[in-house]
């Protein structure tokens, strides 16, 4: 019996989050859900999740922000954030991965790269 | 006594000989040719003269090189730091040429040989007037060029200020035009991330989803269908906009009726909100395009019903103020600072605005209708509430025609 992987995603847009969720819960990840950055902050603190999804553009706290704060947590510098953003400027992704992020996925995605690179964030 | 700095009459001249003679049939001579004669018998009778504070500066002296009085070199010598551009010719008898030939070296213009012909003395009278109408030439001309060059400093200093500032005017409008399509693009790409992640959802999964969640796709499908073709159009409106080619099909008509047909329209849509409003001044007219008026109406009444919550009220006061109709609407959302009233018209403001970004709608909606009302020569601002409370009120004026 392996142990679900948890996914905390953080989006200001419900329906993204609707479709994050049920197609990452069918896929059978557990998902966490957060509708801005601080929010994603205290959950991710709360829970430690295996990956957090983050969205740029969120209310109180920004994707940037999010994930700056996070790799300063002793406890969640090692989590693994992915940056699913509508911003798809090379110098965003630069910014993103400069900010720690592993991998920068660009908004529409197609959800089958998606769990891919879930997947391989995962691997030890 | 010095003189001041003197224009020289061309027509006058000053004979200085002590011969009766000499002196008579110069002037009668000079005078049939149109000159001016003064003559003098002794030197220091013609200093003094030129020693009164005002005298007929000569463009010529002619001066017998002796005088009982004086040296007529001396003479020469006054005359030329009384008035430097009169210019002295030395009339001489004497066959030695030694005395004459050092007048010139000290400043004279020449020397003629007694006895001489008028032909000599006219020839000489002639010469020194051209030169000294060619150096009057040259000293305007120099003038003008001189004012010719500063106006041309001057002017090339008004364009190079004129060209930097439309430089830096259509570099900032290059920036906002960048600005605006990566915002554009971005905004586009958040409804299109549902229609297609539902779509391929639907797509792949269709046989084993429950049917709830089946409708709730297509919903929300739907939903973010709109909400592109909502943008899109706004996108649409807001480049005819800027291209500046809004054409407004203008006709007089009283506006409070029109404000109270959009009004009671709205009240129909949002029976949640509560609208205040009371029609009066029934009889003003403004010049309108009715269809863009209703546009830019609704997009700020919207735009109220949107950061007005449920069970809120919405106040919209009319009166005419001098020449304009003003018509306020008051939202009881949470407000806008002073400092970012005048933001609110950039497009895609809303996109920054972190409270409502829940709300529909591009953040195009006060861009759109500031466009739409300063093409009816009208106006829209961000005030305080006259009603108090928090909440916006945004004011729209438009000139009456009367």
């Amino acid at each position: 019996m392996s142990e679900k992987i948890l996914i905390l995603v953080a989006d200001d847009e419900q329906n993204l989050l609707l479709l994050l969720k049920d197609n990452l819960e069918e896929y059978g990840f557990e998902v966490v859900t957060a509708t801005n950055g601080q929010e994603a902050l205290d959950k991710a603190q709360t829970i430690t999740p295996s990956v957090i999804i983050l969205d740029v553009e969120m209310p109180k706290l920004n994707g940037w922000q999010v994930c700056e704060k996070l790799r300063n947590d002793g406890r969640l510098k090692d989590v693994p954030v992915l940056i699913l953003s509508a911003y798809t400027q090379p110098e965003d992704i630069k910014k993103g991965l400069a900010l720690g992020a592993k991998k920068y996925l660009t908004k529409p995605f197609k959800m089958k790269d998606l769990i891919d690179v879930l997947l391989d964030l995962k691997k030890p | 006594m010095l003189t001041m700095a003197m224009i020289l009459n061309k027509n006058q001249i000053f004979v200085l000989d002590d011969e009766d003679g000499v002196r008579k049939s110069l002037e009668t001579v000079l005078a049939s040719e149109g000159y001016n004669v003064k003559s003098f018998p002794a030197g220091k009778e013609l200093i003094n003269y030129m020693g009164q504070m005002s005298f007929t500066a000569p463009a010529v002296a002619l001066v017998d090189l002796r005088l009982p009085d004086m040296n007529g070199v001396q003479v020469m010598q006054k005359i030329k730091e009384l008035s430097p551009e009169t210019e002295v010719v030395m009339l001489t008898g004497n066959p030695n040429m030694d005395s004459a030939i050092e007048s010139v070296n000290l400043g004279a213009y020449a020397y003629i040989l007694k006895p001489y012909s008028m032909d000599d003395i006219k020839n000489v009278l002639s010469r020194v007037l051209e030169k000294q109408r060619l150096i009057r030439e040259n000293r305007e001309l120099t003038q003008q060029l001189k004012e010719w060059n500063e106006k041309l400093e001057e002017e090339v200093y008004r364009r190079t200020v004129a060209l930097q500032e439309s430089y830096t005017k259509l570099q900032s409008l290059y920036e906002m035009r960048t600005q605006f399509i990566t915002i554009m693009s971005h905004e586009l790409r958040t409804p299109t991330t549902a229609v297609m992640g539902f779509a391929d959802t639907l797509r792949d999964k269709w046989k084993t989803l429950p049917d709830d969640k089946i409708k709730q796709y297509l919903s929300v499908i739907s939903e973010e269908s709109n909400r592109m073709v909502l943008l899109m159009s706004e996108i649409f409106e807001i480049a005819k906009l800027q291209e500046g080619k809004l054409k407004l099909n203008l006709d007089d008509a009283p506006i409070v009726p029109f404000v109270g047909k959009i009004i009671h329209d709205f009240r129909l849509r949002y029976p949640g909100r509560s609208f205040g409003f009371t029609e009066k001044d029934e009889s003003v007219n403004v010049s309108m395009d009715v269809l863009f008026l209703k546009s830019a109406l609704s997009h700020v009444l919207a735009n109220a019903v949107k950061y007005t919550p449920l069970g809120e009220n919405i106040i919209v006061f009319t009166e005419k103020q001098d020449k304009n109709f003003v018509i306020q609407i008051e939202d009881s959302g949470p407000g806008l600072s002073r400092d970012l009233r005048d933001r609110a018209f950039e497009p895609f403001y809303r996109s920054m605005d972190d409270i409502n970004r829940k709300t529909p709608g591009a953040g195009l909606g006060l861009t759109i209708a500031r466009g739409i009302l300063e093409g009816m020569q009208g106006s829209i601002r961000i005030e305080d509430k006259k009603s108090g409370g928090s909440g916006c009120a945004v004011v729209i004026t438009l000139p009456i025609k009367t």
